[in-house]
């Protein structure tokens, strides 16, 4: 083959196509949905709201990361959703009960629920993990079944009621606190961020979640323990839902079992696959999805000051959805075979 | 050149293209490609390519992985369009949007990479996407079936139409896919290295077929990579190079060393390479070794340091498996397995690559690379855990690119794109890189399986060249090839595998073709 300028590293030619397919669609998407949004309604882009949109992104960018873990193993994960309402209907009822009684020590309280909390999440993820390595249940099927377990344990132990009267310090402490003028969830969400960048980009661990979903069976064949790292990648994903579900509880002050549920899944989904995520495993990039959950953030944000009808707006996600796959799978064909 | 057809914009359903001559000439050959350029992003993968195909010849397309030949069967076939340049069936100039347009002209195509639905049968696949039916909508089974009897029957093929696809061997699926191009009765029949994973006896057969098609008049474009089979099948012969032409032969007045020459561009030493063996130490020792699936049946072998010893035998007759049970890839009945003198008892890949056995897998994109990851991921994959590549949990990823571009330079991996994915990657470089993979570590033994298929002939020298090297170090190989001048020319000692059973092991003298055939079809 011959090899042409616009190839090389460096050519000082700026190409779009290159362009193209090294950043991808999202950075665009997102900047032509801010200036719509902007002219659309001025609002939009006040240092309020942008700050108020930033606070509001941080929760599904945690949950997208999560996502993203399992759709890099060549995975799905349904039971996102659900178990953000277990980890909440824990987390309140454990915290209440032990607060309950004249307690003296809120402190530990809140920590000992928050631990369960995260602890929930992880319990999920390793059952998901056990369930897809070790039993080959397709992820499908596994998350699907934890999606229900989860959602009707979540009922059960809350009776369907929300749990509310939780102390103050939490809803300060993980939802309302600012540290050097940062809401407290932008930083939790940071950490997490920070965390999986090194995850993904500076550990062997990182690495194998992608060979997982790139080829199993090499992988396999590589000398890679595939269903050590299997679980594992539900187990990280799981705690870090777990963490999200903290978070969310804190932001309403209280354990509900219809936090999360189906919508927060397509979400979570969306932004991945917005942000370029391969649905087979083994390709995407960590800036991407985060992007990708802002811009469904910045969506709603944009619809609600809009006063666009909220029914409404849950159809629009679905449709963005599929425009978003179906015009990177455009922008492939034209980039590819031309 | 014709740009007076935006291909995105005029309606799909006519093929033809109303500009061009109206007359039918006699004088015009059946299918003439002229000047067809079509590049990539980053790449020219055909410029200005001439091609031409009379009724009734066989016509081989020639030259490396990467030469442009795919590009050019698949503009052909209307699975790409050319961004300049014609195409004209019988002087008429024709203008692809589709496969299905150029199944509509006449010009079937039979691709490497199958396309049968596995869980459908044999009568089902054939008609796929051509299902007859009456009153407009109903499936006309009956119909279909007793098309599908006759063609089969007619083409010489023993097979069921109820089996299921799945179920079928390699050959037999590469018969179903000849049929089911047949069945449009097309003009121009496309195969596409249709030999490479057909027996003797299987390619026998599919040389007759075409010995009738071509007797039909069909012209049939045909690629190789087995030199042997141009004079055997050809009447012509193209050769490209780089996404060029080069030349075009009659297939009688060529000669084999005229057309690698050609090929490559360079003159061309001696194909395999003289290796000196000094056998030392016994590094694997297999006793009496079983699989459950009873694939492989009491084998006995051994390898030691500094030679290559083969496993030589028909597709098919358990040589590959004896690779894998090696390596914990087939569950064991019984048996044992020893390594540097100490016995194996549960081997798992993970172990023995850590005490220094490599396997390579015969099937690359199946088994062996990361396709979406880049060549360094590929190649660093197996010793991300060691202490050169992490430390403290993290990666050296400074090491890891100095590492890896070493490595991809040592196995000549050319153009050299470590952060490119390796499925922009010809076979010759994804095999290279597979092989670089297994010897990011130093290793004692090596179990290659098939590690010259389907990659062209410069790419098969630079890895002979490359296990010359290792031979050197004193590094162990297990060659398993189904190429039997590969696999005699390279080893010390050959094991002839026959139903999953050793049934001779050659060497010095004997260690012949004709020895080795006599013992293809068992002993006796």
């Amino acid at each position: 083959m011959i090899e042409t300028g616009t190839g090389q590293p460096g050519a000082p030619r700026l190409d779009l196509r290159q362009v193209m397919t090294a950043v991808g669609m999202i950075p665009i998407i997102v900047l032509l949905c801010m200036a719509f949004f902007g002219i659309m309604e001025p609002r939009f882009l006040s240092e309020a709201n942008l700050f108020n949109l930033v606070r509001q992104a941080s929760y599904l960018i945690i949950i997208c990361i999560a996502q993203f873990l399992i759709l890099l193993t060549g995975g799905l994960d349904l039971s996102v959703g659900s178990t953000v309402a277990l980890v909440s209907v824990i987390t309140a009822s454990l915290m209440k009960s032990i607060v309950g009684p004249g307690s003296e020590d809120v402190g530990l309280a809140i920590t000992v629920s928050v631990l369960a909390g995260v602890g929930t999440g992880l319990a999920v993820g390793l059952f998901n993990g056990i369930g897809v390595a070790v039993f080959k249940v397709t992820p499908f099927v596994m998350t699907l079944g934890s999606f229900s377990m989860a959602l009707g344990l979540a009922l059960f132990i809350s009776g369907g009621y929300s749990i509310a009267g939780l102390p103050n310090a939490f809803g300060d402490v993980f939802a309302y606190e600012t540290v050097a003028g940062l809401p407290v969830p932008i930083l939790y969400a940071a950490l997490i961020i920070l965390a999986v960048y090194l995850l993904l980009n500076w550990s062997w661990i990182g690495r194998y979640f992608y060979a997982l979903g790139s080829n199993l069976k090499a992988a396999h064949l590589s000398g890679i323990r595939t269903t050590l790292y299997l679980i594992l990648a539900y187990v990280v994903s799981g705690g870090i839902v777990g963490i999200a579900g903290v978070l969310m509880t804190a932001r309403t002050e209280s354990g509900e079992a219809n936090l999360g549920g189906a919508e927060l899944v397509l979400s979570a989904i969306a932004g991945c696959v917005i942000g370029g995520v391969a649905l087979s495993g083994g390709k995407g990039l960590l800036r991407n999805v985060v992007l990708g959950a802002f811009f469904i953030t910045a969506l709603s944000n944009g619809m609600n000051l809009l006063r666009v009808n909220s029914y409404l707006q849950t159809f629009i996600l679905g449709a963005v959805l599929i425009s978003a796959i179906a015009l990177d799978q455009l922008r492939v064909r034209l980039t590819a075979n031309r | 050149m014709n740009t007076a057809h935006n291909p995105d914009t005029s309606p799909v359903p006519d093929a033809w293209d109303s500009d061009g001559p109206l007359v039918d000439s006699n004088d015009a050959p059946l299918l003439d490609v002229r000047d067809v350029t079509r590049s990539f992003p980053g790449v020219i993968a055909l410029s200005e390519m001439n091609f031409d195909l009379r009724a009734g010849e066989v016509h081989v397309l020639f030259g490396e992985n990467g030469a442009g030949k795919s590009t050019l069967i698949n503009i052909i076939a209307g699975a790409l369009r050319p961004n300049r340049g014609t195409l004209a069936l019988s002087g008429r100039e024709l203008v692809l949007h589709s496969v299905q347009d150029a199944r509509a002209a006449g010009i079937a195509a039979v691709f490497q990479e199958f396309s049968l639905a596995p869980d459908l049968t044999v009568a089902e696949n054939l008609f796929l996407g051509n299902e007859l039916v009456t009153a407009g909508a109903f499936l006309n089974k009956r119909a279909m079936r007793r098309q599908a009897r006759e063609t089969l029957a007619e083409l010489g093929f023993k097979i069921d139409i109820h089996a299921l696809v799945g179920n079928l061997a390699r050959a037999e699926c590469q018969m179903v896919e000849i049929a089911k191009a047949m069945l449009s009765r097309p003009r121009v029949l496309i195969l596409d290295e249709p030999t490479a994973s057909l027996t003797e006896a299987e390619t026998r057969q599919l040389f007759r077929l075409i010995e009738r098609i071509k007797a039909d008049g069909v012209g049939i474009v045909y690629i190789s990579h087995r030199i042997g089979e141009i004079q055997e099948i050809g009447d012509r012969v193209t050769v490209m190079r780089d996404g060029c032409f080069i030349s075009t032969l009659a297939a009688a007045d060529a000669t084999k060393r005229q057309l690698v020459e050609l090929m490559t561009g360079r003159t061309f030493g001696d194909f395999y390479p003289e290796i000196t063996f000094t056998p030392g130490a016994r590094l694997l020792h297999v006793d009496k070794l079983a699989t459950l699936d009873g694939r492989v049946q009491d084998v006995s072998l051994d390898v030691r340091a500094g030679e290559i010893v083969g496993l030589a035998g028909l597709v098919g007759c358990g040589k590959s498996e004896i690779g894998r049970a090696c390596f914990g890839l087939e569950p064991l009945a019984h048996g044992t397995l020893e390594f540097r003198d100490k016995r194996v008892d549960r081997p798992t890949p993970r172990r023995l690559l850590r005490n220094g056995f490599a396997y390579v897998p015969n099937d690359r994109i199946s088994e062996g690379l990361l396709l979406a990851r880049t060549t360094r991921e590929n190649l660093s994959l197996s010793v991300l855990e060691s202490g050169a590549m992490s430390r403290h949990g993290l990666l050296r990823r400074k090491r890891e690119r100095a590492m890896t571009g070493n490595l991809a330079e040592r196995m000549s991996v050319r153009p050299l794109h470590l952060e490119r994915p390796i499925e922009q990657y010809s076979g010759g470089n994804m095999q290279k890189v597979l092989l670089g993979r297994s010897l990011a570590a130093q290793m004692h033994l090596l179990v290659l399986d098939e590690p010259t298929t389907g990659i062209d002939v410069n790419a098969k020298a630079e890895i002979y060249r490359l296990l010359q090297g290792l031979v050197a170090e004193g590094v162990a190989i297990l060659l398993i090839s189904s190429d039997l001048p590969e696999v005699l020319s390279l080893s010390n000692r050959v094991y002839v595998v026959h139903e999953g059973r050793i049934v001779d092991e050659l060497s010095g003298e004997r260690r012949t073709e004709e020895m080795a055939l006599a013992n293809f079809f068992g002993k006796g």
